[in-house]
């Protein structure tokens, strides 16, 4: 819980973005898009090497573009 | 219930005078690459709109209406766990992800928009009940 919270506020803000983009995901949102969303966020949830977090940050913004 | 009635046929009048106006627009300006949304309806409401008056939501329902969107949140393993003074991690077993995702969802029941800032010291229905009640736009 203590994890340096500018990171923690921008991986809130892009988790937030993707929900709203994954709203209009062709393979449905409520039973693919949200769970695999989820998991994708939460399998890096150990992190803790600001530049690892940074990094997953860049490539989460690189699946934003992508959409 | 007047209010919201009245602040929708406004919004609509609003809407239809600014379809109305845009042909004259359109023609006045020469280039087709300006936008033609000038007049914004936000402005139209608000003249219409009586700030004085109170929200009109009570505790009860605002606590009604966020325990139903939890009841309906898949997540929440525990339903009987569900009260109004329910911790979202302790005792709903959310995480943070999900917790977000909770805060979104009380932004669009309530019409509302929460900064990054207080969204993020929302962890229980009380906290989200009270920040709701200080909110004088939330409906």
């Amino acid at each position: 819980m203590a994890a340096a919270s500018p990171l923690r506020h921008e991986v809130k803000r892009v988790y937030k973005e993707l929900l709203y983009l994954g709203r209009e995901y062709p393979l449905g949102f409520e039973n693919y898009f949200r769970p695999r969303l989820h998991k994708a966020f939460k399998a890096k949830s150990g992190l803790q090497d600001e530049d690892e977090i940074k990094k997953s940050i860049a490539q989460a913004e690189y699946v934003k573009k992508g959409q | 219930m007047f209010r919201t009635a009245l602040l929708r046929s406004a919004r609509c009048l609003a809407q239809t005078s600014a379809q109305a106006q845009q042909p004259v627009i359109r023609r006045a300006v020469a280039s087709p690459f300006i936008s033609t949304r000038i007049s914004t309806p936000a402005t139209s409401i608000s003249a219409v709109r009586c700030y004085a008056s109170g929200s009109g939501l009570g505790q009860e329902e605002i606590t009604g209406r966020i325990m139903d969107l939890l009841k309906n949140f898949d997540k929440v393993n525990d339903p009987s766990k569900l009260s109004a003074a329910s911790h979202f991690t302790n005792d709903l077993g959310l995480d943070s992800l999900d917790t977000v995702e909770v805060v979104m969802a009380i932004e669009e029941e309530f019409s509302i928009e929460i900064p990054d800032k207080e969204a993020d010291a929302i962890h229980s229905v009380s906290q989200a009940v009270d920040y709701i009640m200080a909110q004088p736009d939330a409906h």
